[in-house]
């Protein structure tokens, strides 16, 4: 492989990180903070993906798309929070993960309803369509470097929400201690229930920027959903940074393991997390059991 | 226990009884852990502005009590009043906001918080009590603090952790402050500090529920006593009185 090559692949490995750290981070903070592990994330991004689709085709816009679907899509995890989730945090994994590949069945279930079995494409923007020259042969599509710089400002803005508002601190308290908050006068509740929908929206906002770049399809959720979890477990459960780090790892491993070594493509990953908990047993940023 | 008590216990001794309407009344309170029967009938007045020592030896229902007074365990039979409205069943959430906060034992400080936001995560104004109570006025209070704002809540000292507990309590602007385990584990002088805040505090018109193992301590600083043994009020009456009364406190705490 020579040096553009590489540079190219370097992109499209840290573009995929940050993808998937959207969907990872969703996951690790509803399973850090409400301790529910929820199977159905992966679903949230194939509809955010689908969501994509046919909104593009609607307005003719995906900006106005992304925005239509993330809205639509916060509301859903309100209504799943208030209706499922919220039974589920006092209860054990066993019930969760009952609970939860349930909600996949039943979200594979009205997508085939609504959008149907067939295999979709959404057009990347005119305006972000072009390219842009790496090297004197070698091109990189615009789009690609558009979804990194979105995922890097939603990433930065949600370190800033957590990390700098009020409502960050309160969600750390809670996730703290759930009854030392409440006993304040914090409706734990309440914030489980925005946690919940901030999971769902940004997990349906990667499958929206992603559409373009791939297809749209059933089932679509149920890869990112495994490599998610892979991200939770190197970087270590709960973690933020840690699903950060882990998604880069994951993103950029997986990338080059199709191009260097195709045949066992599909294993790299698990190398790298077996790898990881070897030297690490509770993750890159996972505090020690 | 016994009778006499049991009827101090509704004509409480000395003067006119106060003229304030309670602020949390508990009547016939219950509650349970798996099997066990840990209250079994407890009645509570707090007055305004009044402090109130929860006595008794380990075990007897002290901090179940605390617990259910601000909704952390629902009372499995029983009411609880704030201001004369139904509080019963309430989450712990709703009676905070209606002016009680905790400090807990152990202080349950957030460990993943510095200090400052120990203090502001959970601040709110509006106790109608005096002037409200912010960052400047716990700071002057618990001068330590200050020093320490920015560090993780967990890397203090006990006594810095419960001066960190009592003073984001404070942040929420509360009527009535239940204290539990108040000064357990702290150096005689850190207790000392704790001690001249919680009159402060008193001087202030908050009330508070003082469950502390120094008797002789809580009892000149609060105006009532209440002694719990195998979760029922086994004596209700005036901290002086009970201060008084070295047979009965041999008896009731085994002291």
């Amino acid at each position: 492989m020579d040096a553009a090559a590489f540079l190219v692949q370097l992109l499209n490995g840290v573009q995929s990180g940050f993808l998937l750290f959207l969907v990872a981070s969703g996951l690790t903070l509803v399973f850090g903070i409400m301790g529910v592990i929820n199977l159905a994330h992966g679903a949230f991004y194939m509809i955010g993906a689908y969501l994509a689709f046919w909104l593009t085709g609607l307005t003719g816009n995906l900006l106005l798309a992304v925005v239509i679907g993330v809205a639509a899509l916060a509301v859903l995890g309100v209504v799943i929070e208030r209706l499922a989730i919220g039974f589920l945090y006092r209860r054990d994994h066993l019930q969760q993960v009952l609970l939860t590949f349930g909600l996949i069945l039943v979200l594979d279930d009205l997508q085939r309803l609504i959008w149907g079995s067939d295999f979709h494409s959404v057009p990347v923007p005119d305006l972000l369509s072009g390219s842009v020259a790496l090297t004197t042969q070698q091109d990189y599509p615009v789009y690609r470097l558009f979804v990194s710089g979105v995922c890097i400002l939603v990433a930065l803005g949600m370190f800033a929400l957590i990390r700098h508002t009020r409502l960050g601190m309160r969600i750390r308290a809670a996730a703290a201690n759930r009854e030392m908050a409440s006993a304040l006068g914090l409706d734990v509740g309440r914030l489980f229930t925005l946690v919940f929908a901030l999971g769902v929206a940004l997990a349906g906002f990667a499958g929206m920027v992603a559409a373009p770049i791939g297809a749209v399809y059933p089932g679509m959720g149920d890869r990112i959903l495994i490599l998610a979890f892979v991200i939770v477990v190197i970087g270590g459960i709960g973690s933020v940074k840690g699903a950060f780090a882990g998604a880069m790892l994951v993103g950029i491993a997986d990338t080059f393991g199709r191009v260097l070594v195709p045949e066992v493509a599909s294993m790299v990953m698990y190398a790298v997390m077996a790898a990881v908990l070897v030297w690490r047993p509770q993750g890159l940023f996972g505090r020690p059991a | 226990m016994t009778g006499d008590m049991m009827t101090q216990a509704r004509t409480p001794a000395g003067p006119a009884p106060p003229p304030l309407p309670p602020l949390l009344a508990a009547r016939d309170l219950h509650a349970h852990y798996g099997g066990h029967h840990v209250l079994q009938g407890i009645d509570l007045d707090i007055a305004p502005g009044e402090s109130l020592a929860l006595l008794g030896r380990n075990g007897m229902g002290k901090t179940t009590t605390v617990r259910t007074l601000i909704g952390l365990k629902p009372a499995s039979h029983g009411t609880i009043l704030i201001d004369g409205r139904s509080a019963t069943g309430l989450p712990p959430h709703r009676i905070a906001r209606l002016g009680v906060a905790l400090v807990p034992e152990g202080r349950g400080i957030f460990h993943n918080l510095t200090v400052q936001e120990n203090l502001y995560v959970a601040a709110r104004g509006g106790s109608g009590l005096g002037h409200r109570w912010d960052l400047d006025r716990v700071l002057a209070l618990f001068p330590r603090l200050a020093e320490r704002l920015d560090s993780p809540g967990t890397r203090l000292s006990g006594g810095e952790q419960q001066m960190l507990a009592i003073g984001r309590a404070l942040m929420t602007n509360p009527r009535l402050l239940l204290l539990d385990e108040a000064t357990e584990g702290l150096a005689p002088r850190v207790r000392g500090e704790i001690w001249s805040v919680i009159r402060t505090l008193k001087a202030e018109g908050v009330a508070t529920v003082i469950v502390d193992k120094d008797l002789a301590q809580v009892l000149e600083t609060c105006d009532r006593a209440a002694i719990l043994v195998k979760g029922e009020l086994a004596f209700s009456g005036r901290a002086a009185a009970l201060a008084a009364d070295r047979a009965l406190q041999r008896r009731l705490l085994g002291v």
